[in-house]
């Protein structure tokens, strides 16, 4: 199972789990990410991301095509979020399994970081009595692989 | 330059590049020959604050290099630094 989502819907981490089952795996190593209430000093209301969704799809099932094959997963997937999103909710999701631990738990890596550093999705985030505000990744723009522990932020 | 040389390219824009150009799709003609000197020109017209060592491009709907040649009937697109997750 290998499969890349871009969701207008809110995420059911069950849901996401369910489509990875698989009698040979041993693990199922998952990461979400949450939209939180502050960054950088300001309380945040919500984001909006808006997604280049043709080539983000690509992209997207590049990436997990990478980590299938580097890290022999038996099976991957995520999704990723667009829209106006509040506090607590799911932005993205990801999960992998392998034989064993570690294959799965590199391949989840290996996937957000790929997803936060190369698919083209914006996140504009809205403050109280301030005007909403697209936030630069400056990091970003590489395009190559964002493995560093010192980028997963 | 020969009236061969204009090419009619569609811009389509997003995040912050769509909010300062004031529109999501745009149609020129331009003689302008590669997608690094597009942006230069639309940068100049709509103000954009990124400089282009911080923009990507995908030429329809591909990856590729900014200092690509455009053909006519290109579709750019410009990407402002990604902040997915």
């Amino acid at each position: 199972m290998m499969q890349f989502i871009l969701s207008y819907q809110p995420i059911d981490p069950s849901k996401m789990s369910r489509l990875l089952v698989n009698s040979t795996a041993g693990a199922l190593v998952t990461f979400e990410g949450w939209v939180r209430n502050h960054n950088e000093g300001k309380e945040v209301l919500g984001l909006e991301y808006e997604v280049y969704e043709i080539l983000a799809q690509k992209e997207g099932e590049k990436i997990l095509q990478e980590a299938k094959s580097k890290f022999n997963l038996l099976g991957a997937v995520a999704c990723h979020r667009y829209g106006y999103l509040d506090i607590g909710e799911i932005a993205v999701w990801v999960g992998t399994t392998g034989v064993h631990r570690g294959s799965a738990f590199a391949g989840t890596r290996y996937i957000i970081n790929g997803i936060k550093s190369r698919l083209p999705i914006w996140k504009k985030e809205f403050y109280f009595g301030e005007k909403p505000q697209w936030i630069l990744c400056s990091a970003n723009h590489g395009f190559s692989n964002s493995t560093h522990a010192d980028r997963e932020q | 330059m020969h009236a061969s040389a204009t090419k009619t390219i569609t811009i389509q824009y997003v995040a912050m590049l769509k909010e300062q150009a004031n529109t999501s799709l745009e149609q020129i003609e331009t003689e302008l020959k590669t997608c690094a000197e597009l942006y230069e020109y639309l940068q100049k017209k709509y103000g954009f604050g990124l400089p282009l060592s911080q923009i990507k491009v995908a030429l329809n709907h591909e990856f590729c290099p900014i200092t690509q040649v455009l053909k006519d009937q290109d579709l750019v697109i410009f990407i402002p630094p990604v902040c997915g997750g």
